[in-house]
């Protein structure tokens, strides 16, 4: 009770923070950049401890798709866990675009809270129920008793098996799914315009080159802008339709003309697959999850 | 001969050029398409206060069944919803100011009530221990978040939707050629960061 009392009184004080910061902007503990799948700000975790769950994590993410992350850090500075967990989950984009698998275990030590975020794909196999009781039964006991590697451990242990409900058919998983997707790859798109934009430019180019490479550049960058509808593809692809424009376009009549080494392969996507860092696939979070203080 | 083909060549260039000007400028695909943004986050602000209005009926049969429990707190929360749940959030509620000021009011009601209802419990030691009750108390938890979530997201979208409408030169378009008005927004009330947050 007592401490029912005390929280409402924090409440309050954060409330009125809150307010402040939503003036100020500057109050907020800030998300940090995502390069491992454990942060630990806290110093927490023993670093062998830590590189295993970040293998066991990584691991896991091979096999099934879903992205875990564990964030450490000592303390919010008075803001609510709700309110930094998915400001977290928005700036990491854990999961894969589409699927939405992606979670997080936020640990604020010195607040002595933690939360899970569920992104909306797990949402199903990891209901709020489910995140409340990792917390309160897997997680809480063995932190209470100073174990926080331990708990870690076990906590992420608990949401990979549930999360395993979720089965990703293997024509979903990402290296299929981005073909699938049927999206415009900007990149490809804004090549080939501008070498079209270059076609146009032609009859131009003979009365002088600068009009050659206005005009390729600004077709090009209109058709792109219509296609893309964004300013920067745009731009680009004005930039290069004023070069080929002025050039000459592919294999150019002119000394000095130019052809394409080889095709283009596709733009390259975040997400965590193949070595070196690790970052966010791109999933989406919504608020789902439970949180709760040990 | 060759100067007229200039002046010709010019004048394409030209067209073209301000054409792209025109495009870009006037706004046309970014007021709709922050227009679509608003619409899909008003959807979504919908389906929480929904799905927060499903959860209603079992917590209040749980409740229920804790012996005595003060009736008074338990109808506030019941008649709240039934007046929450009579006015749908609908796209074409947010043409409509005052109606969107009702439906806050109401949703707010709910919000209310069930915090009474929550801090009641206090008293009730067995239904606190109750593990279904303490299911509800999760689900209802994260509801109140994704709420939350939903609201700060609406709100930031109509921000961005209500500036286009208003700044120049993009409130021409938004006036003239799409007849758009500025949305309604819910008012960044004390606690909007966070969820009522339920404590025992």
């Amino acid at each position: 009770m007592l401490r029912a009392g005390l929280r409402a009184a924090r409440l309050a004080v954060c409330g009125a923070a809150v307010a402040l910061a939503a003036g100020l902007a500057a109050a907020e503990v800030a998300v940090p950049a995502l390069t491992a799948r454990v942060t630990d700000l806290a110093g927490l975790l023993p670093p062998e401890r830590e590189q295993a769950l970040e293998a066991k994590l990584a691991r896991f993410e091979r096999e099934t798709s879903h992205q875990i992350a564990v964030l450490i850090v000592p303390t919010l500075e008075g803001e609510p866990i709700e309110s930094f967990g998915i400001r977290a989950a928005e700036k990491w984009q854990l999961g894969q675009r589409g699927l939405d698998n992606g979670m997080l275990l936020v640990v604020a030590s010195q607040d002595r809270e933690a939360r899970v975020e569920v992104g909306y794909g797990l949402e199903g196999v990891v209901p709020d129920v489910v995140a409340k009781r990792v917390l309160e039964d897997v997680l809480f006991p063995r932190f209470r008793a100073g174990d926080y590697a331990g708990g870690i451990d076990a906590a992420t242990d608990a949401l990979m098996q549930a999360a395993r409900g979720e089965a990703i058919p293997a024509e979903r998983r990402p290296s299929a799914q981005l073909r699938a997707r049927g999206e415009v790859d900007p990149l490809p798109t804004v090549l080939f315009v501008a070498l079209l934009g270059s076609f146009i430019a032609t009859p131009f180019r003979r009365g002088a080159r600068p009009l050659g490479a206005l005009v390729g550049g600004g077709a090009s960058g209109l058709i792109v802008y219509l296609m893309l509808a964004s300013l920067t593809w745009a731009g680009l692809a004005a930039l290069l339709g004023a070069f080929f424009g002025a050039a000459g376009g592919l294999g150019g009549r002119r000394r000095g003309g130019f052809g394409f080494p080889g095709g283009y392969g596709g733009g390259g996507f975040g997400g965590g697959f193949g070595g070196g860092g690790f970052g966010g696939g791109g999933g989406g979070f919504g608020g789902g999850g439970a949180s709760g203080s040990w | 001969m060759r100067a007229r083909n200039r002046i010709g060549e010019w004048l394409v260039l030209a067209t073209l050029c301000s054409g792209l000007l025109a495009l870009s400028g006037c706004g046309y695909n970014r007021i709709q398409g922050a227009d679509e943004k608003v619409k899909a986050a008003w959807a979504e602000v919908g389906n929480q206060y929904q799905r927060r209005a499903d959860l209603i009926p079992n917590l209040v049969a749980t409740v229920q069944g804790a012996a005595n429990f003060e009736r008074q707190t338990l109808e506030a929360v019941v008649n709240a919803r039934a007046k929450a749940t009579s006015i749908q959030a609908t796209p074409e509620l947010l043409n409509d100011p005052a109606a969107f000021q009702r439906f806050e009011a109401a949703q707010g009601e709910v919000s209310s009530a069930l915090s009474r209802l929550l801090v009641t419990v206090e008293r009730y030691p067995d239904l606190k221990a109750n593990q279904n009750f303490r299911d509800l108390q999760a689900q209802l938890e994260g509801t109140e978040n994704r709420i939350a979530v939903a609201r700060k997201r609406y709100i930031d979208s109509v921000a961005e939707y209500n500036q286009l409408v208003r700044y120049f030169p993009t409130n021409l378009t938004a006036r003239f050629l799409l007849g758009a008005q500025v949305r309604p927004t819910f008012e960044a009330r004390e606690g909007t960061a966070e969820p009522p947050k339920v404590q025992f």
